[in-house]
């Protein structure tokens, strides 16, 4: 089984219980509430059957359509994924890591600390600016988001778990 | 409210201060954020859409399409120069802007694409106006029913639109639908599918999915792909009177490239990505001397160029007279219209005429400015592109990041943004199209709404109403011709 259609038989499956969830959860409503999800949890059942009929009875030729359309966004080839080493996933998930980091410290620092800290470390050690350079770019961006975020438009900030237990702690 | 009162309140209202403000400043980050390869207009009214909340409506419009409406004319300068498309609607520009750039004369490329940018655009925003009344009598002569199945119509020609596999698109818009679920039923107020949580009790938001799912894996990209324009290219792009030239010469063909991208506009589904293929390709096929196409011949900047600039205006007629987004972009301006109290339709077609005229004045001021800034300022702006991807990256994450904050300004946000991140990435990596999710998260709780007011005023004899009929016979017959062909490219 090619790559492209093992990961099409996963999202189908998973997808296949989503619309399943949908129907049976909505089966507990009135019917005026259940009708709409219903609806769609049925259509979207029937629509994901087909598809893992076509993906269990594949066709003669090997699908290397790139398609006709795309709304927006960049052009999706169907099926085949696109030429992509295992190094350029690294890189990816690598990014994915630092974003999920940068969300961890803010949970646990706060925003105003956490966005510094992600511009200083990303930049030293993905971008290979100088330690100088970095931390001028980290303090240019606090000073931003103090400015443009606290005093402009009044957001309201993350404390941090720090900041909380250290306001409560005896 | 009278056309006329609607046009001048509308139109005048953006040189008035802050509109006018707004409207430069949505311009200049548009003009930066088409410049930088990958980054398009979707990604940046995504992450520019919370803040918009806290502007007036004139302003709000003002600074979204001043951003939106000149990433298609800046994008050229990455595609010419870089060889790698600015934004999706710049692909095809790429087969004779980047030899044009390559043989000395990227001055004349960009020029020639700057001054056809700028008529598409114009001319874009000269049609919604042309159309409004047609449009707007039809759309305050019929009611929920109607409504309902266009939206169905409209959904449904995006999913079968969207990617190779008409049918992968149909499942994502049904999961698009099933996420729009989330929340509080409109019917009895109780939450469904929330699991608990208080974040999901008035439903996923669309700023962190939209983030999530388009300016995430963009930058992935970004971070994956490192590109830089030559110094030798930047030089050769200062003399652009040439390609202004080019423009008028070839006024046939630019004309005939922004009536196809108004037309492909005006289909929702049928987005940015296509409408530049579509017009090169009709180019090629209806210009002399074909076997000149790819080689570097200003014909093939000027048709894509056209085209993907007067996209805009065609997009705005479905999305303004009958709610269905013409794209992803157009999406989100929904939201934006409906966070300032404006329903698509019968709402502003009769009542808020002047935030519809607001909209197209910044669409073609935008595209006005915007072509006579890069004509001079190119040389400078273009050296923009040539900041480390990396560099750009870590920018980008923390504005992604505020972005996202601003929905509800709570860590739900960010799992959002960074969950459909992951889905996106992996959609982008399998080829399932990812703009039926964004315009299924807007237009599902209208379609319920608009369902549940059909029931209640007709009963179920709203489904023998002639025009649903009619609309529901077009949806299945643009769905088989959509399988059809999806099944003869599978053959072939």
């Amino acid at each position: 089984m090619r790559a492209g259609t093992r990961a099409d038989l996963v999202v189908s499956i998973f997808l296949a219980a989503v619309f399943v969830f949908l129907a049976v959860e909505a089966g507990a409503w009135d019917y005026r509430s259940a009708l709409f999800p219903q609806a769609i949890g049925v259509a979207g059942l029937a629509a994901v059957g087909v598809l893992l009929v076509v993906l269990a009875v594949p066709p003669r030729v090997p699908d290397r359509a790139s398609g006709s359309a795309v709304a927006d966004g960049p052009r999706e080839p169907a099926g085949a994924p696109p030429p992509a080493g295992s190094r350029d996933h690294v890189r990816a998930f690598r990014l994915l890591a630092w974003i999920a980091a940068v969300i961890g410290l803010s949970w646990l620092l706060g925003q105003m600390v956490a966005m510094p800290l992600f511009m200083l470390g990303f930049l030293r050690f993905e971008a290979g600016l100088r330690w100088l350079t970095a931390s001028f770019a980290a303090l240019l961006t606090g000073g931003f988001l103090y400015v443009v975020f606290d005093r402009v438009l009044t957001v309201t900030w993350l404390d941090g778990a720090v900041y909380r237990w250290a306001a409560t702690a005896p | 409210m009278p056309v006329l009162d609607a046009a001048l309140e509308g139109i005048g209202a953006l040189f008035l201060w802050p509109a006018i403000g707004y409207l430069l400043l949505g311009i200049s980050i548009g003009i930066v954020v088409g410049i930088l390869p990958g980054l398009g207009g979707l990604s940046a009214v995504a992450m520019l859409l919370p803040f918009s909340f806290l502007l007036d409506a004139y302003s709000a419009m003002a600074f979204l399409m001043g951003v939106y409406a000149v990433t298609t004319t800046a994008d050229t300068i990455a595609s010419v120069l870089l060889g790698v498309p600015g934004t999706s609607g710049s692909q095809a520009t790429i087969l004779d802007g980047y030899p044009m750039a390559r043989k000395g004369e990227a001055g004349r490329a960009l020029g020639a694409a700057y001054a056809v940018s700028m008529a598409g655009g114009v001319a874009g925003g000269v049609l919604v106006i042309a159309s409004l009344p047609l449009v707007r009598e039809l759309v305050l002569s019929v009611g929920s029913p109607e409504f309902f199945m266009l939206g169905v119509f409209g959904l449904l020609l995006v999913g079968a639109l969207s990617g190779g596999s008409p049918l992968r698109g149909i499942v994502v818009v049904l999961f698009a639908l099933a996420l729009a679920m989330v929340g509080t039923s409109p019917q009895e107020g109780l939450p469904r599918y929330t699991f608990g949580e208080a974040y999901l009790l008035d439903g996923i938001k669309i700023v962190p999915v939209v983030l999530g799912l388009f300016a995430l894996p963009e930058l992935l990209d970004l971070f994956v792909h490192r590109t830089s324009i030559s110094r030798a290219a930047l030089e050769s792009a200062r003399d652009m009177k040439e390609g202004v030239l080019d423009a008028v010469r070839h006024w046939w063909l630019a004309l005939r490239s922004i009536c196809i991208g108004v037309y492909v506009g005006m289909i929702p589904g049928l987005g940015a990505t296509i409408v530049d293929w579509v017009a090169y390709g009709h180019a090629v096929q209806s210009e002399k001397n074909p076997e000149r196409f790819g080689s570097g011949d200003v014909r093939g900047v000027i048709a894509p160029e056209a085209a993907n600039n007067a996209l805009k205006g065609g997009a705005l007629v479905p999305t303004l007279a009958i709610g269905v987004p013409g794209n992803a972009p157009m999406a989100l301006f929904l939201v934006a219209l409906t966070t300032h109290g404006i329903s698509p339709g019968p709402d502003i077609m009769s009542n808020r005429l002047d935030v519809l005229f607001a909209l197209v004045g910044a669409l073609v001021i935008a595209n006005v400015v915007a072509a006579g800034l890069l004509l001079v300022a190119t040389p400078y702006l273009a050296r923009i592109a040539q900041i480390r991807g990396t560099i750009i990256v870590a920018v980008v994450v923390v504005a992604a990041l505020m972005g996202a904050w601003m929905s509800t300004q709570s860590m739900g946000d960010w799992i959002v943004l960074l969950a459909f991140g992951v889905v996106g990435y992996v959609m982008k990596r399998w080829g399932w199209p990812r703009a039926p999710i964004a315009l299924g998260l807007v237009l599902g709780p209208l379609l319920e709404r608009y369902l549940h007011l059909s029931i209640n005023v007709y009963g179920f004899e709203w489904l023998m109403r002639p025009v649903v009929l009619v609309i529901f016979a077009l949806a299945v017959w643009a769905l088989y011709t959509q399988f059809r062909r999806s099944h003869r490219r599978v053959r072939r």
